[in-house]
């Protein structure tokens, strides 16, 4: 086995953790429906619940920590707290199956 | 009744100097329908803040209501629903809409104008401060409203953003507008604020009492009629749905002071209007 082999089974290994079909099913699942219907509230289903609570506690947490802050500007970390919890969720997917 | 006495004088002074001052009042169009009379007027005419008074004569008596929108600029959940109103036809009483209150600062979309913030303009027991605040103060207090309706949008959601307002109905403290605000308040959570947004449910915000120089603030330290600021807030709710919500929340208030919109979407409960 040479050491080019397994950099790339590495390399697999991390794209599987930080960009799997996991992951990136729950960051669309968290994401899309709430960026969706907040554009366009027509457009707000049931769907939106688990990213709109995601954003509504955290943005909350957000306000009390930085009072002066845009409140719009809570969609960065929404995103970011959104793929933290896709990649936590595809790790345990794989350790349950 | 002091107060009633006061309004009822300055009413008989401002005769036909109605809205501007120095008669700076242009009628634009009267039209004549089935659903009344509906006339459009300027406020200040001829001016910077030169802004449409829509007034709404249903076919039948009934209560007064001025309905305020665009006090600031940046909010378009407020005027757009104050147009909305402006938009719609009555079984009874009278409106006097002014959607666009403060048009410089609706055209820079910026909160305040070059006076700064309009709706910290209107002292209880004192003169409003500025031109705009004046003829705003004028066009209330010719009306003779039995209430008052200030609409708004605000920035995050009440209790869970720091500082910030809502979706929420500040009633003045004056009957029954506590009680009012909180059928609208019902009303709205129960028919257009989705299950899956818990956090949007609107609240009642604290009574205005005229410790604060807000236009509502005045209605109920000068004129002690009651009268309502609606929030609906931009967080993660586009200005048109906010708009939808703020609609319904006027039309809720308007009905219980007995000014049923025309195949409005509020059901007119038997007894309504003076409970
Ligand atoms: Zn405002």
């Amino acid at each position: 086995m040479s050491d080019a082999t397994a950099d790339r089974v590495d390399f697999r290994r991390l794209r599987t953790v930080f960009a799997g079909r996991v992951v990136v099913a729950v960051f669309a699942f968290l994401t899309i429906p709430l960026v969706v219907g907040s554009l366009d509230g027509r457009l707000l289903t049931p769907l939106a619940y688990p990213g709109y609570l995601v954003m509504m506690i955290g943005s909350s947490v957000g306000s009390y920590l930085f009072p002066n802050y845009a409140l719009w500007l809570f969609w960065a970390p929404f995103l970011l707290g959104c793929y933290a919890v896709a990649v936590v969720a595809g790790i345990g997917y794989r350790t349950v199956r | 009744m002091r107060r009633r006495t006061f309004l009822a004088n300055s009413a008989a002074l401002g005769g036909s100097t109605l809205l501007g001052t120095a008669g700076a009042t242009a009628t634009t169009a009267t039209t004549q329908a089935s659903g009344g009379t509906r006339t459009t007027e300027t406020l200040l005419a001829g001016t910077k803040y030169a802004t449409d008074v829509i007034t709404i004569d249903a076919p039948n008596d009934g209560p007064t209501a001025v309905v305020v929108g665009g006090m600031h600029g940046d909010e378009p959940s407020g005027y757009r629903a104050a147009s909305d109103v402006a938009s719609w036809e009555f079984d009874a009483g009278k409106l006097v809409v002014l959607p666009e209150a403060n048009r410089p600062a609706i055209e820079q979309e910026t909160r305040h104008n070059d006076d700064g913030d309009l709706n910290r303009k209107f002292p209880t027991g004192q003169a409003a401060e500025t031109k705009l605040a004046r003829a705003i103060w004028r066009l209330v207090e010719n009306a003779d409203p039995d209430v008052v309706l200030d609409l708004h949008s605000s920035k995050g959601v009440y209790r869970t953003h720091e500082s910030a307002v809502g979706q929420a109905v500040f009633p003045t403290v004056v009957d029954p507008a506590p009680t009012y605000a909180q059928v609208a308040i019902e009303t709205a959570n129960d028919t257009v604020v989705p299950w899956y947004m818990p956090y949007h449910r609107y609240e009642r915000g604290n009574f205005l009492d005229g410790s604060s120089p807000l236009l509502v603030h005045k209605v109920a330290g000068d004129l002690d009629r009651p009268g309502y600021i609606v929030e609906s807030t931009k967080f993660v709710l586009d200005p048109p749905t906010a708009a939808r919500w703020t609609s319904l929340v006027a039309e809720t208030l308007l009905a219980k002071h007995g000014i049923p919109r025309r195949d409005g979407r509020v059901e007119i409960t038997a007894g309504g209007g003076n409970r």
